[in-house]
């Protein structure tokens, strides 16, 4: 059931809209990811769930209530919605007990605290002030005075940006333990693709003010629902076929077409779709290693394929042919997403995303 | 305030604390901070030098009593109107749509510019009791006013009006500086606007508020002008009558030490004050959201116009027409260049002293940070919190007893303005200097060149900006200061601030408007692209 209901949303400042009409169902008790570019909107649709931002136009209801839309504004305190700042706007001048009590209704409430205080783990730190605290714990902190007033959801814009690369997995699935423990509604924003496809159980993803695609972080990856999702998350390359009823023909091998229009088309091929076999096997196209990026578990070849065109293949690192090798690229046994070409004039073979 | 903390974080790291002080820098510097300290030294030997007994029995009076309440009570009606108007315009500009807000930023902070015994002046020509407002009521009837413009009153609003920028321009920089995540954390934790404002919005404007406060009390301590043209009684003006009237030296020493003692307590309350307060060190994540108005917006302009009229308008048309008047009748406008003359010679080798000081000062403390070097450098801002009068008293007292050559000469008057305004100098030549990373200096040694050939070619070129500053700001505060002035120039040495409150002391207002003119049109703006400027251009802060 949907917890929050969006409408046909227009947030504007000025000339620039923001949001130009967003529909969107946030589902309870899920953690739902909105990712897309910087300027996307995504944090303007939550600033408008917050009531931080007025809505030039449209509705939003939480559990059923609206909230804002023609006629209808309820302002931020009396929304029950928690929110989590980026760098997790602490009040410096108060301890950390004093911030969490900040949200309390009542005095009598205070176990709330205590028991938010332990969801995060942070019970010894209650008399710290927040800039006695590490970054990590920070964000902890804001988590556990959001949760305090029992909100009816969560909201976190960018939580995990100003934070270092090894702290912020580790927070990341901390936050995600800590949500699912207490049940929440969250809606997190983010830029960072990966985060949005590790941490959520849903993906909303937005670009220039729009939805562009919500599905589980599986299905937004795997079969994107234009381009330009498949540009934004994962990399990859786009090969040129030719859709010819329900097959689609390209230099790589014929797959199902997926019910794309016939004619020039293109192929959505992420690195890790491609296998390299050795040079004297059957099928696929003949080329050699060019070039190494190597991760640790797992490396990514650019193959330059006899005709020229590059591709990058991602695959575990554990006993690779050395670069330079001749090898035979194949595509993979799976169904792959087809486009239609917008611009075939010229197309080349291999395009990378 | 902000830039301190960042002079010291930069000082600290560019710094190596311990080394070793060469006596190239520290020889000028400890001689410096003597000349700062022998005056105070001297004040309390004279006030004593009947015997600790004698010096209680002249302190201890209901007279000093009177004075202390006096002086507590307008000082603390001075800092809390001030800090209402503060708390008023700088919300209005800073977080709401107010119409034209961007003017009323900068018209909210420019009563700086004008001297507190000019404001009282313009104060009591148009508010006294047969002054320009009564003549335009006298068709009406109205005999006589109040006596608004005078006594506490007439101080209050003269003080007050003209020192609120104090406390307004580091609360519009605070509030400018504030995160709004903040205060919309407390609206999503279920906090109305109100709660949220006094909650979280409030208690991250405190160190502004306490420190622009401290300002405006230690002005009020330290103020003659406006007292003495509005007549209310208080310790500056009571010393200066108990020398000049009295002839009573002892009396007067007396009553200096207890208003040093005032300042130190104020000082020290102060920092009791803010040594509690843990203010944000997080970054705005983006700009602040502005309230609309609505209708409220007819009562905002009002007020900030309002505002605006009295403390600018008001003295424009005041000053403008007793000058017009004075300039029409051919009053001793000869007389006025000398004055300005005397100002700007006095001023500006005051200026120039001061700067050289402070630069062994500032390359002792910053270069080097023993714990020796950074409590001369504490020591030197002593004159901030010395009210002129006093510094001029001791001045006095030491120059009849121990260099009588000195006494009534312009040496000694620019000695004092040294003392008081060296901290303006050297809290920018330190700034500047602590900008400046030391390895410029260290490539210049290797190059070759000797200690004094580095300060030469490479530290004064690169603090000069900074140093250039800090002067101007002395010459333009040394071109306003009065008590010391009246205390200590030539007989005969007429300066523009001398000229301003003898005349309106006299009430020969036409005299006394020609040279305010005057040294508005010299001070004023530069005095708004030194201070005012860069704080609204959030420029402030290292």
């Amino acid at each position: 059931m949907a917890l929050v209901e969006i409408r046909d949303l227009v947030v504007a400042y000025g000339d620039h809209a923001a949001l130009k009409g967003v529909d969107l169902d946030v589902a309870a008790h899920k953690l739902t990811a909105v990712v897309g570019p910087s300027g996307c909107g995504k944090t303007s649709l939550l600033r408008a769930i917050a009531g931080f931002e007025v809505p030039r136009a449209g509705t939003v209801r939480i559990a059923g209530r609206p909230v804002a839309g023609p006629g209808i504004w309820v302002p931020p305190e009396e929304r029950r919605v928690g929110m989590v700042f980026q760098q997790g706007a602490l009040f410096p001048h108060l301890t950390v007990w004093q911030n969490l009590c900040y949200g309390l209704r009542r005095r009598q409430d205070v176990e709330r605290v205590e028991r938010a205080l332990a969801l995060v783990g942070l019970a010894g730190l209650r008399q710290r002030y927040p800039d006695e605290l590490s970054g990590g714990e920070q964000q902890r902190v804001a988590l556990a005075r959001a949760l305090v007033p029992s909100p009816r959801l969560i909201l976190l814009d960018e939580p995990f940006a100003s934070l270092d690369a090894g702290l912020r997995q580790h927070l990341r699935a901390e936050v995600r333990a800590i949500l699912e423990r207490a049940r929440m509604t969250a809606v997190l924003v983010t830029h960072d693709q990966e985060e949005a496809l590790s941490v959520a159980d849903e993906v909303v993803v937005m670009g220039q003010g729009r939805v562009l695609q919500v599905g589980s972080p599986d299905a937004v990856y795997r079969h994107p629902a234009s381009l330009a999702v498949a540009a934004f998350l994962g990399d990859g390359q786009l090969i040129a076929c030719e859709v010819e009823g329900h097959r689609a023909r390209s230099s790589l091998g014929t797959v199902p077409s997926n019910g794309a229009r016939p004619g020039p088309g293109l192929l959505l091929v992420r690195p890790e779709d491609l296998v390299l076999a050795p040079a004297d096997a059957p099928g696929g196209l003949p080329g050699h290693i060019a070039r190494r990026t190597f991760y640790g578990h797992d490396l990514i070849d650019e193959v330059v394929l006899d005709d020229g065109a590059a591709l990058q293949v991602r695959r575990l690192s554990a006993d690779p042919q050395p670069v330079g090798s001749a090898v035979r690229v194949q595509l993979r046994d799976k169904p792959f997403p087809v486009y239609p070409d917008p611009q075939p004039a010229g197309r080349p073979a291999v395009t990378a995303l | 305030m902000t830039g301190g903390g960042v002079a010291s974080i930069a000082g600290r790291l560019a710094g190596r604390r311990g080394r070793s002080a060469p006596p190239l820098w520290a020889i000028p510097a400890l001689a410096t901070v003597a000349l700062v300290l022998l005056p105070l030294i001297y004040l309390v030997l004279r006030a004593a030098q009947n015997g600790w007994r004698a010096y209680l029995g002249a302190i201890w009076t209901p007279l000093v009593g009177a004075l202390v309440l006096r002086t507590v009570a307008l000082a603390a009606g001075v800092v809390a109107l001030a800090v209402l108007l503060a708390l008023a315009v700088a919300w209005l500009v800073a977080r709401t749509d107010l119409p034209g807000r961007r003017l009323w930023a900068v018209l909210g902070a420019l009563p700086l510019v004008l001297p507190s015994y000019v404001a009282a002046l313009v104060l009591v020509t148009a508010l006294g009791p047969r002054g320009h407002l009564q003549q335009l009521l006298e068709p009406l009837g109205v005999e006589r006013l109040p006596a608004l413009a005078y006594g506490y009153p007439g101080a209050l609003l003269a003080l007050a009006l003209f020192t609120f920028p104090y406390v307004y321009l580091p609360v519009l920089a605070a509030l400018r500086d504030l995160d709004p995540a903040l205060e919309e954390s407390a609206r999503a934790l279920g906090a109305g606007p109100w709660r949220s404002f006094f909650t979280v919005v409030l208690p991250q404007l405190k160190p502004a508020l306490y420190g622009g406060g401290l300002i405006v009390a230690l002005y009020v301590f330290s103020d003659f002008g406006a007292v003495s043209i509005t007549r209310y009684n208080t310790f500056t003006l009571a010393i200066y009558n108990a020398y000049r009237g009295l002839f009573d030296r002892t009396t007067a020493a007396a009553l200096a030490t207890v208003l040093v003692l005032l300042t130190v307590v104020l000082i020290a309350a102060e920092g009791r004050l803010a040594a509690g307060l843990r203010p944000s060190r997080q970054r705005p994540s983006r700009p602040a959201p502005r309230l609309a108005l609505g209708a409220w917006r007819w009562p905002a302009l009002v007020l900030v116009g309002g505002l605006a009229l009295v403390t600018l308008g008001l003295p424009l048309a005041v000053l403008g027409f007793w000058g017009v008047r004075g300039l029409l009748r051919g009053d001793a406008v000869a007389g006025l260049l000398a004055a300005a003359g005397n100002s700007l010679v006095a001023a500006l080798v005051a200026a120039l002293a001061a700067v050289v000081l402070s630069l062994p000062i500032a390359i002792w403390s910053v270069r080097y940070r023993s714990r020796l070097a950074v409590f001369v450098e504490r020591l030197s801002y002593a004159g901030f919190a010395l009210p002129g009068l006093v510094i001029a008293l001791a001045l006095v007292f030491f120059a009849a007893r121990r260099l009588p050559a000195l006494y009534q000469t312009l040496p000694l008057l620019v000695l004092a303005y040294v003392i008081r305004f060296l901290p303006e100098a050297l809290s920018a030549t330190r700034g500047a200097l602590a900008q400046v990373t030391p390895a410029f200096e260290e490539a210049a040694r290797g190059l070759g060149r000797r200690p004094l050939a580095v300060l030469r070619t490479v530290t004064v070129p690169l603090v000069l900006p900074g140093m250039v500053a800090g002067g101007s700001l002395v010459f333009l505060t040394a071109m306003k200061e009065l008590p010391a002035t009246l205390l200590l120039r030539p007989i005969g040495f007429e300066t523009l601030a001398t000229e301003i409150w003898s005349y309106a002391s006299e009430a020969i207002y036409g005299q006394a408007a020609l040279p305010a003119l005057v040294l508005l049109a010299v001070t004023a703006p530069p005095l708004y692209l030194l201070t005012i400027r860069p704080v609204l251009a959030g420029r402030n802060g290292g």
